[in-house]
């Protein structure tokens, strides 16, 4: 099995987890809130780990980095289109919310952003494009950056998680401005 | 464990039964049930009448929608927590205090309480500040029997309710998530509003611990958190009282926070709300549905600054 088949197969079992979970455990009240929240976790933990693979796992033979970020980009989708059913598919309302809410709006921003990244993330692209590809793939940090952002305006008082997220995303910055750049 | 004033025949009101209870019976106040209750808390009916007046008819959540689903940051901050750490509240002897600008300041053990006030069910909407919802059949007495029995003073506005602080049980209050304890406030006329009782219990049992045990607040026509829980003491003051939530963000939850869907929350909207239970979310209305009952409170409020 090559490892980016591996990849994806682990990378789907939280989600499979999830909807098992939605179905079979009766202790899970609110659905919509369950998958939304939940999908935003992984999501969050997903972008850390992909932006800690060049550290712990250089050559990947554990994690593929591109099929990660396209599961990632996929969980994503989820939890837009999740969003949209909470809302009973009412354009009108969506279109309020895009209008007026500022974590809907960073959400947007940061699903658009990782468009460009999945389209590229093939041998072919990083050949055509050289040295471009590398500046398109520095969007992943504003991505985190906005996905945190966007994490940050839903909570109302217990930021430990957060917090949690926060830290690991600064302590991988650390790791990779020690390891990566001053040893080249 | 006979908690209170219960009869000893009446043992469990079932769900089941009791959402049919309307066919089943009509003058009788509780019945014996003896199907097999999924509930871990072992808890005893009440003798309560029906209020038929302030009562919605609209279909009720399940007990264990009710007690699954909770914000109540002192047993944790995830909806689960509470249920989870339930046994964590310790309610044993409990005691509400009455004083501040009162003739007749009183302490009050929940025996004492439920001897005195006679139970009614009041079954209301619960429109939490997070657009969720539910459909509660609480059981409990109005709070002005209460204010009735204390006597207030002329200078007695506002009304202050706090929660138990026990830091070394309740896992909650391990950090400072918020200002412990959690603090509550309506002004007298609120108070006295009919829409406004102390709860005991629901589904026809007393309180599982996690939605508030042993006695609890429930404002109808406000936003979830305004019904403060496991109430310790009650305060009539002068001034307006500190409450927790508007301490912790005063631009985002005001004193009155009467549920208002044309007054957005900063960072999300209030028109719609998610029934739980329902696939569809529904519009949310002003005053949670209650206007008729509270809307001459407000006739002089600019509702849009005082949310």
């Amino acid at each position: 099995m090559s490892n980016s088949f591996r990849t994806y197969i682990f990378s789907f079992i939280p989600l499979a987890y999830l909807f098992i979970n939605l179905i079979f455990n009766e202790d899970i009240i609110n659905g919509f809130s369950y998958l939304i929240s939940q999908s935003g976790n992984i999501i969050i933990i997903y972008l850390l780990i992909i932006l800690f693979i060049p550290i712990f796992d250089r050559s990947q033979a554990i994690i593929n980095r591109r099929s990660l970020g396209i599961s990632t980009f996929i969980y994503a989708l989820i939890h837009f289109v999740i969003y949209i059913i909470d809302n009973n598919l009412e354009l009108f309302v969506l279109s309020e919310d895009l209008l007026n809410i500022t974590y809907i709006q960073i959400g947007y921003l940061a699903l658009i952003l990782f468009i460009p990244l999945v389209l590229t993330s093939n041998e072919y692209s990083k050949k055509i494009m050289k040295a471009a590809w590398m500046t398109v793939h520095k969007l992943i940090y504003l991505i985190i950056f906005m996905s945190l952002f966007h994490y940050y305006l839903v909570i109302k008082a217990d930021y430990l998680l957060l917090n949690t997220y926060i830290s690991l995303f600064l302590l991988i910055l650390v790791f990779k401005y020690i390891f990566l750049y001053k040893s080249k | 464990m006979s908690k209170y004033n219960i009869d000893k025949e009446s043992d469990v009101t079932d769900e089941i039964f009791f959402r049919n209870r309307r066919k089943i019976i009509a003058a009788s106040l509780s019945l014996p049930m003896l199907l097999g209750f999924n509930n871990t808390q072992a808890s005893k009916s009440l003798f309560f009448a029906k209020d038929l007046k302030y009562s919605t008819n609209e279909q009720t959540n399940t007990f264990k929608q009710i007690t699954s689903y909770n914000n109540f940051y002192e047993l944790g901050s995830g909806k689960r927590d509470p249920m989870i750490n339930a046994k964590k509240l310790i309610t044993d002897d409990w005691k509400l205090t009455i004083d501040g600008e009162v003739e007749k300041p009183i302490v009050f053990g929940m025996d004492d309480l439920i001897k005195k006030f006679p139970l009614e069910e009041r079954i209301y909407r619960l429109r939490c500040v997070e657009a969720w919802s539910m459909v509660v059949p609480w059981i409990g007495f109005e709070l002005n029997q209460i204010i009735n029995h204390v006597k207030p003073k002329s200078t007695a506005k506002y009304v202050a309710f706090e929660s138990i602080l026990d830091r070394e049980n309740l896992p909650g209050q391990k950090r400072d998530v918020l200002n412990w304890p959690y603090r509550e406030g309506l002004t007298i006329n609120e108070a006295i509003n009919p829409l406004t009782i102390l709860s005991v219990g629901l589904y026809g049992k007393i309180l599982p611990n996690q939605n508030g045990s042993p006695i609890r607040l429930i404002v109808p026509w406000k936003y979830g958190f305004k019904s403060i829980k496991s109430i310790v003491k009650v305060t009539f003051t002068k001034e307006m009282p500190l409450c927790t939530w508007n301490e912790q963000a005063p631009s985002e939850y005001g004193f009155y926070s009467n549920v208002n869907p044309n007054v957005p929350h900063p960072r999300w909207s209030q028109k719609r709300e998610r029934r739980i239970g329902e696939f569809r979310k529904r519009d949310t209305k002003i005053f949670n549905g209650y206007a008729e009952f509270v809307h001459h409170l407000y006739k002089d409020l600019d509702l849009t600054k005082n949310f």
